[in-house]
């Protein structure tokens, strides 16, 4: 009872919050859209009465949606939930359209044209007559609307079956999809914001100079290839070509050379280059000069080759980020430092199918599903355990983008496509 | 010779004579860097797998998968020496045969097994058979008992202790 309190106060929280500025149409488009539909009022009912079922259709998704995320957070109760951030975007949604109703209905009143009234109620009934679910969708707006007495009966709690029935047969028709993964990227957006409109990240000694993959967005996962490049990376580069997807590669400096042909293919992928330190050593127990050599040099080696500015660095086995002159060279050379949320361990010999397992296993354990996945790009179990990964990574609205996109996407706010 | 003189030599002689010598001075600065042997390495980092992957029940010492995660980190620079140094290995026919007839004394015929499958080596007959015979359950579990029951007192364990912090994702903020 206290998450419907807690649904039901969202809108004016969000507000309040400020999110409308972002997410929404701006106070004159609504005034330009709500116009233009007054003109279309005027010229042609029949024109009219489409936007109204238009609208009337989206409120009813939308609801539908709603509801599906309301019984799923329900079950989880986790504010950081998947379905808690979809709750948020759907209220946002459905006040938008209901704003816009009532924006039409008070114009209507004013203009005292009975003929317009009569025609928009008989709309609002025709729809609601369509079914119990297309009522209980009205049941808030014809309350603002004062206009109740035109529901034929109560309105009752929907029942999860009767729900996830109609929600299945919904999920058919294009139109709901695209409303879906409106929701999607409104929920990803509102996940990024909700803290503040500072950067997220960006090079820097502190703790927003570095990303693990924890802050990750839900559903949002990168695929990051450490140590190459080797014959392997190539072989890798297409698998994740043709699944579409791209990933993060973060070679060494050693490896970066005009006669190695596999750095050259690697950097004309199309792949994110990062660094990776110039020789894979333990940077704990490096002296100035060798700092020098395994940071700034390894970011320009690979900047050069690569024509193109690096912005993300790794340290060798994740090693030095507590030490604060590390940090410093990190920083000072503007990159950020990646770290991962998923250990493959693929560096140890041992089954392509054990990596797998195991890859999947920690995924499935990410309480978001998202995160930073690490391998090497030099060993031939990897190349076979990536199929598995792949698919996974294909199913139930998972989104494999590069740590840069992330790091991007995050900072401005941005929705989220990168496939 | 005046007695003036002899105190100045004295003096001169206990202030020229090092307290440390030339040659201890880095050693003191730097610790010494403890060698394992390659058998003892594979071994804890099978166990620290085993832990990680949730296959076998944590330790005092390593209580949780996150810190046979970092422990692991902080043991891979060991274990990738030993691993090129298998590798190197892998192209002599003779060492490879000492590998195969040592691994189960040091409990690396897993490694060995895997290493030789992963490139593609060639075995004899005699030789494979041997080393299918050597690597098995049971002996992995004897090897493993021995490592879970000793891992935790272990000089590796106490340097690995000692490395981890440097290993460690969890930063401090700086002011």
């Amino acid at each position: 009872m206290h998450f419907r309190l807690f649904l039901f106060m969202l809108p004016f929280m969000i507000t309040s919050c400020g999110y409308r500025k972002w997410l929404g149409p701006s106070e004159t488009q609504r005034r330009l859209a709500s116009s233009s539909l007054q003109q279309q009022l005027r010229e042609d009912d029949s024109a009219a009465e489409q936007v109204a079922i238009e609208k009337l259709t989206s409120l009813h998704y939308y609801t539908m949606i709603g509801h599906k995320n309301l019984k799923d957070f329900d079950e989880v109760l986790e504010f950081e939930s998947i379905s808690y951030q979809n709750l948020m975007a759907t209220r946002i949604q459905i006040d938008e359209i209901e704003e816009f109703i009532t924006a039409e209905y008070a114009q209507i009143l004013n203009s005292k044209e009975h003929k317009k009234l009569t025609h928009f109620k008989s709309t609002l009934v025709k729809f609601a007559g369509l079914s119990r679910l297309h009522l209980v969708s009205l049941e808030n707006l014809l309350e603002t609307l004062a206009l109740s007495d035109l529901i034929p009966s109560k309105v009752v709690e929907l029942g999860r079956k009767e729900l996830e029935e109609h929600y299945k047969s919904l999920q058919l028709i294009n139109d709901f999809q695209i409303h879906e993964k409106n929701i999607d990227h409104l929920s990803h957006m509102i996940d990024f914001k909700f803290d503040s409109n500072e950067k997220k990240f960006a090079p820097s000694i502190n703790k927003m100079g570095s990303v693990n993959g924890s802050e990750f967005p839900s559903k949002v996962w990168s695929l990051t290839f450490d140590d190459g490049p080797t014959p392997s990376s190539l072989k890798i580069v297409a698998s994740l070509k043709r699944n579409n997807f791209k990933a993060t590669f973060f070679p060494l400096g050693l490896k970066m050379g005009r006669h190695s042909p596999e750095a050259k293919d690697l950097l004309s992928s199309g792949m994110e280059i990062g660094a990776h330190s110039y020789s894979h050593r333990d940077l704990t127990k490096a002296g100035n000069l060798s700092l020098d050599k395994e940071i700034s040099e390894a970011i320009q080696k690979v900047g050069e080759q690569h024509k193109q500015k690096v912005g993300l660095y790794r340290l060798p086995y994740g090693a030095g980020m507590n030490a604060t002159h590390i940090r410093e060279r990190i920083a000072e050379n503007d990159v950020i430092h990646v770290f991962w949320s998923v250990d493959t361990l693929d560096w140890m010999p041992q089954s392509a199918q054990k990596i797998a397992d195991r890859t999947l296993k920690l995924m499935k354990k990410s309480s978001k599903d998202s995160g930073i996945i690490l391998f090497d790009d030099t060993h031939k179990r990897t190349l076979l355990s990536l199929p598995e990964v792949l698919n996974y990574l294909k199913k139930d609205g998972r989104k494999v983008c590069t740590v840069g996109q992330v790091v991007q996407i995050m900072n401005q706010g941005a929705p989220i496509i990168c496939q | 010779m005046s007695v003036k003189f002899i105190v100045l030599l004295m003096f001169v002689v206990s202030c020229a004579s090092p307290l440390v010598t030339p040659e201890a001075a880095p050693a003191a600065k730097t610790a010494p860097v403890k060698e394992f042997a390659p058998g003892e390495l594979i071994l804890a980092t099978q166990l620290l797998t085993k832990i990680f992957d949730e296959e076998m029940a944590p330790l005092s010492c390593v209580p949780d998968t996150d810190e046979a995660s970092l422990l692991l980190r902080t043991i891979r620079p060991r274990m990738e020496v030993v691993q090129d140094d298998m590798e190197a290995m892998l192209d002599d026919s003779k060492e490879v045969a000492n590998m195969i007839q040592n691994c189960d004394k040091n409990c690396t015929c897993g490694q060995v097994d895997d290493l030789i499958r992963e490139h593609l080596v060639i075995l004899p007959k005699a030789q494979k058979k041997m080393l299918a015979r050597k690597r098995n359950d049971k002996e992995l579990n004897r090897c493993l008992n021995y490592a879970q029951s000793t891992f935790c007192q272990s000089e590796l364990y106490k340097q690995l202790e000692r490395e981890k912090s440097d290993f460690s994702f969890e930063e401090e903020e700086v002011e």
